[in-house]
């Protein structure tokens, strides 16, 4: 299991608890704290983010490298979505 | 980025097809064992990856462990290169030995370059570092950079600085010259007057030191005095100096040569032999059956040093083009014998401006007759030279000759 971030992390998502992103534009998103992939296809990925599922879809999409917590999604992205 | 695909193909990597129902199952417990995945495409129903060589064995693990298909597609790196070439001897063989000789034909020398004023010339200097052992094929460890630069910056004075650099199989070597010692050196003497070394009338008078006894206009003769070392002052003592001066003047020169009417001429044959010859790491290897020939050759060499984007190989063709000449005889006519003469005149002309003290050619007259059975060539020159020369004053103070003082 990921060690848990500290709670006096300046990041909120670390407070949080939740997985911390970062896209560039629409070809690469980094996601770090992931806690497992759930759907695997190229038109979409979605990722096990604790609360919620987060959901990348796309064309082309594919994992580029990926360790226990983090993954780098590349692809022609088209949509990011949150599901609760 | 570049660093880590050597890495990788040094240690070895595969790649495997995930199949079977939840292949996202095996991802995430690859993941949580560590295993580190690359490149993950999806094709349908089907994932391939990229996995480390070393990682296969928990790979089956966990396709075991998630109920999932994992099928090894294809190896890449250096262990699966080395295992497929396991069976040809020949190819390692060949590999140990190149190392071995790369290894072993790095540590001499085969080539040597030379950066050197027009001064010195680069054969001299080549002589020079081979009699110090710096050769083509000299092993570079046997080479004493510090003794061999001290060894030849004093045996030739025209030498300022040398240096001698071993950058892998290049000897380089640069040199500065010894301006001081290639100037000419003025001698000193206590006392010497100038004197005239030949016959003319003066042009210039430069007197730096002394007492000039000529003006422009003087004619003057061999071995008249120019400049006097003994300066008189008007109360009647006199100091002797060591003169100094230039004393140019206007004098005459002529020359006559001669040339036989019927002689022997060397006239080119058509034989022409080409020798070649390809050296090797300093090995000279014949590549032609043609020996060094008897009689009457002239010999002219051409180089050609192989090279590699500019840096310069331990190859070398050679290539020797002996011209042969025959012994004719012949009877001149005045323009042949005319230009003979001339190209001879021009050879004594050279050395007689390079020896004269900065001359100048003002005139020449050349004309060429038949006498009898000889051509004779008379040749009348005026120049403009510096002709004085040093002539020291004999100053002796015997003392063994003057008398005791009485007692």
């Amino acid at each position: 299991m990921p060690k848990p971030p500290p709670k006096n992390s300046p990041l909120i998502a670390a407070r949080l608890h939740a997985i911390h992103l970062e896209i560039s534009g629409n070809r690469e998103i980094i996601v770090e704290g992931s806690r497992g992939i759930l759907l695997y296809r190229e038109e979409a990925i979605k990722l096990n983010a604790g609360n919620y599922i987060l959901s990348v879809s796309g064309r082309g999409l594919h994992i580029k490298c990926m360790s226990e917590s983090d993954l780098v999604i590349q692809g022609f992205i088209t949509g990011i979505e949150y599901l609760i | 980025m570049i660093a880590v695909r050597f890495l990788r193909w040094i240690s070895g990597y595969v790649n495997v097809r995930i199949g079977g129902r939840f292949p996202e199952r095996f991802l995430n417990v690859a993941a949580r064992k560590g295993i580190n995945l690359w490149g993950l495409r999806s094709s349908g129903e089907d994932h391939t990856a990229f996995a480390r060589n070393s990682e296969i064995a928990m790979m089956k693990a966990a396709a075991e462990k998630t109920g999932t298909q994992l099928t090894v597609c294809r190896h890449y790196g250096l262990p699966y290169l080395v295992k497929r070439y396991r069976n040809r001897a020949g190819l390692p063989a060949g590999l140990v030995a190149a190392l071995i000789f790369l290894r072993i034909m790095s540590g001499y020398i085969w080539n040597i370059t030379i950066s050197t004023p027009d001064l010195i010339n680069e054969y001299e200097i080549r002589q020079l570092l081979a009699d110090n052992g710096v050769t083509v094929g000299a092993r570079s460890d046997s080479i004493d950079v510090p003794s061999v630069i001290n060894r030849i910056s004093s045996s030739d004075r025209r030498i300022s600085w040398m240096t001698l650099n071993l950058l892998g199989t290049t000897a380089e070597v640069a040199l500065s010259p010894n301006l001081a010692e290639s100037m000419e050196k003025k001698e000193t003497h206590t006392a010497c007057n100038i004197l005239s070394s030949a016959d003319g009338v003066v042009t210039r008078v430069q007197a730096y030191n002394g007492s000039a006894r000529v003006k422009v206009g003087d004619g003057i003769h061999r071995n008249q005095l120019l400049v006097s070392g003994v300066m008189e002052y008007n109360n009647g003592s006199h100091v002797l100096a060591d003169s100094e001066a230039r004393i140019f003047a206007r004098t005459a020169r002529s020359v006559t040569m001669e040339l036989p009417v019927s002689g022997e001429r060397l006239q080119k044959t058509d034989t022409v032999i080409i020798k070649r010859d390809l050296s090797v790491f300093g090995l000279r290897i014949p590549l032609s059956l043609n020996g060094d020939p008897d009689g009457l050759f002239s010999r002219s060499v051409t180089n050609r040093q192989g090279l590699l984007f500019d840096s310069t190989l331990p190859l070398k063709l050679q290539c020797e083009e002996w011209q042969e000449y025959e012994k004719k005889p012949v009877e001149l006519t005045l323009p042949q014998a005319q230009e003979y003469l001339e190209k001879k005149l021009k050879v004594y002309e050279w050395f007689m401006i390079a020896s004269a003290k900065s001359g100048t050619l003002l005139q020449r007259h050349v004309r060429v007759t038949r006498e009898g059975d000889r051509y004779r060539l008379k040749a009348d020159y005026e120049l403009e030279e510096d002709v004085g020369y040093v002539s020291v004053i004999d100053v002796r103070t015997d003392e063994a000759d003057d008398p005791a003082p009485p007692d």
